[in-house]
């Protein structure tokens, strides 16, 4: 039980890290490179095109990802137990 | 705005709320169909109605008005709510869903065996619904006024009345199909005007909202103060005064010179073409490039206040009592992750819409910067931008989508604040516990309809900020522990809870009767979470360890239940409530 506990602990902990880590940086970022503000891509700045609209797919992206492995950890678990 | 378009749409949209409502109901007998709706609804239904519910007042109008206000910061607002799902579905969803509790005192009662988390955990279930609804009943007087010219306090008792009627008749099931309805009544709400806004926008040769002085007035514009207030002017401006201004009477021209002006209520000034746009006190005087780059939105501690906020906003979504009961109206614990997934991809689609508002309404609405009723925007840009009879009708799309929010996310939050109130503090009468789940409905709605009357007027958005503050620092932490680290005792649990939650909520309250302060005490009463959680964590763990003969008998028994997918044939133990058998 501990083992599958700690697999999907680590899993957690890892989607969180891929998101948390980025999304943390951003205002540092921000601050230490005030110039971002002023790019342009298209007709709108930078920061606005992280934030209004980037963000929400890569969000949806990571959690797709994480379903599949989550289900995946737990059938692995469950074959185990159903072999013992 | 054409007022009899705009409550012809706001009525259908109560009305619709209340015959989904009363169609439900004739489904729903028991107490199990009140709470969750006996488990049987889809990962479809069940993710739109989520969405339906989460996308409150505060993302249907504050959002916009605090991106008119503020800027690019803002932007973090929706960004947050929305992470805060990811993080619900990684470390709580399926383990939640598992527990086969239904509400956060059943799963810290039969995680910790304890009835002193219970109360607690019940108490502050209570304070977050309540903070919550405040803001929501507030938005109602704020709509209603804008369309109607009614006082604020009718729209609070309209959309109280209403949750109460659609709550205390039909539980759950109805709300369900409500939720659901009302998701995507909001989305198209929000997103058909956006393509008519651009168009007009274009139409009107593409003017840049970037620019480097303050916000201005593009044509010449009448406004009317409501209230008294005081506004400060950056720089002169001849305007056609009629009124009292500084406690003088004036008419005809008036020479503005820089500095801060009392306008008492009922004054009419007359903006002339290209006039820059003196600003409410409370609000800053922000420059378009000022207002476009990160950190420059005139707020004190401007990088504090963005971390906190996404604590806050990130943490917190998990604790709020009306997200976390739908968990258990999903069949197992690999249909909530799914319903959570979707629910990401139906709450990012619409948060492309607010931020649109908030920028086009800098350039066409920016006398909402001097009124201070910058969560106005989403209503009042499309009648000023498009005009006609297709502005008209714009608006009164976006009133009803207004309303389904306030309606929407009201409702379920009562369910959830009436469900604990009726089991924990009205006691469980076995002769008939649907009237007494009416009974704590009515104490439910009553209280923040009470409080929303009374109390101060600050942003949408930010008093709900202040809400996923404090379930960041309470909930949060009795969720993640309790999932995850065996260890956590009930003592522990419930001095975390105390020392979090009560912070936080102490923090909150000051800012909600005494109003925003400056410099670092204000930022952190303001944005408690970046302080309030890591304390409450570390008081949950430290008391924990310390308390560890308290550690319950047979955890590991229910981390076994927690964690393992329900197909397993397992010693899964009772239910953690012990009443799971009662439920298919």
């Amino acid at each position: 039980m501990g083992s599958l506990l700690r697999t999907q602990l680590r899993l957690a902990l890892a989607v969180l890290a891929t998101v948390l880590v980025p999304l943390g940086l951003l205002p540092l970022i921000f601050r230490a490179f005030p110039a971002i503000g002023e790019l342009m891509l298209g007709p709108l700045p930078v920061p606005w095109l992280i934030l209004g609209v980037g963000v929400y797919p890569l969000l949806v992206l990571v959690g797709w990802r994480y379903i599949r492995q989550a289900e995946r950890n737990e059938a692995e678990f469950a074959r185990i137990v159903s072999r013992e | 705005m054409n007022a009899g378009l705009a409550l012809v749409a706001i009525t259908l949209t109560t009305a619709a709320a209340v015959v989904i409502g009363a169609f439900g109901n004739r489904l729903s007998r028991t107490t199990g169909d009140f709470y969750v709706a006996s488990r049987a609804v889809s990962p479809r239904l069940n993710a739109s109605a989520i969405g339906g519910e989460y996308l409150s007042a505060a993302s249907f109008l504050g959002v916009a008005g605090l991106v008119l206000a503020y800027g690019v910061d803002m932007l973090w607002y929706p960004v947050g709510y929305t992470v805060g799902y990811l993080l619900l579905l990684v470390l709580v969803a399926a383990p939640l869903r598992r527990s086969g509790a239904f509400t956060i005192p059943d799963f810290a009662q039969g995680r910790l065996r304890s009835m002193g988390v219970r109360r607690a955990a019940s108490l502050l279930v209570v304070v977050i619904g309540w903070l919550y609804l405040i803001p929501q009943m507030q938005g109602a007087g704020l709509t209603l006024r804008t369309i109607l010219g009614t006082p604020s306090w009718m729209g609070i008792v309209v959309v109280g009345a209403v949750v109460l009627v659609a709550v205390a008749g039909g539980g759950m099931r109805s709300i369900t199909l409500v939720q659901a309805f009302q998701y995507w009544l909001k989305l198209f709400a929000i997103a058909v005007p956006v393509f008519f806004l651009v168009a007009a926008w274009r139409g009107d040769g593409s003017p840049a909202v970037l620019t480097d002085a303050p916000a201005e007035f593009r044509e010449r514009t009448t406004v009317t103060l409501s209230t008294d207030t005081l506004i400060r002017v950056e720089n002169r401006v001849v305007v056609e005064a009629d009124g009292t201004i500084d406690g003088s009477p004036e008419e005809g021209a008036l020479l503005l010179r820089p500095g801060e002006y009392e306008v008492s209520g009922g004054s009419t000034l007359v903006f002339p073409s290209g006039a820059e746009v003196p600003t409410v006190s409370s609000l800053p005087t922000l420059t378009g490039a000022e207002w476009a780059h990160p950190l420059s939105n005139g707020l004190d501690q401007p990088l504090y206040r963005v971390y906190s906020l996404m604590l806050a906003l990130f943490f917190g979504t998990m604790g709020l009592p009306h997200v976390l009961v739908r968990f258990y109206t999903n069949p197992d614990g690999r249909a909530a992750r799914r319903t959570t997934l979707t629910v990401l991809g139906l709450v990012g689609m619409f948060y492309l819409a607010p931020p649109i508002y908030g920028s086009l309404g800098r350039l066409y609405t920016p006398e909402l910067l001097l009124t201070g009723r910058t969560d106005a925007v989403v209503l009042t840009l499309p009648g000023a931008l498009v005009g006609g009879t297709i502005g008209q009708l714009l608006g009164a799309v976006v009133a009803a989508g207004a309303f389904a929010a306030f309606l929407s996310t009201s409702s379920g939050l009562v369910v959830s604040v009436a469900g604990v109130l009726s089991q924990d503090v009205l006691g469980r009468p076995s002769r008939s516990p649907v009237r007494s789940f009416q009974l704590a409905t009515a104490l439910a709605v009553v209280v923040p309809v009470l409080l929303a009357l009374t109390g101060q007027r600050l942003g949408v958005a930010s008093v709900v900020g202040l809400a996923f503050a404090v379930a960041a620092s309470s909930f949060c932490p009795l969720l993640l522990l309790g999932i995850w680290w065996p260890r956590l005792t009930s003592r522990g649990a419930i001095a975390g809870l105390a020392m979090g939650g009560g912070l936080s909520a102490l923090a909150v309250l000051t800012t909600i009767l005494l109003g925003p302060t400056d410099g670092w005490r204000g930022a952190l009463l303001a944005q408690p979470a970046a302080w309030t959680m890591p304390l409450a964590f570390a008081t949950m763990i430290v008391v924990s360890l310390l308390t560890s003969r308290d550690i319950p008998p047979g955890v590991r028994r229910i981390m076994v239940r927690l964690h393992t997918p329900e197909s397993l044939d397992l010693d899964r133990g009772q239910n953690l409530t012990g009443r799971g058998g009662r439920w298919p």
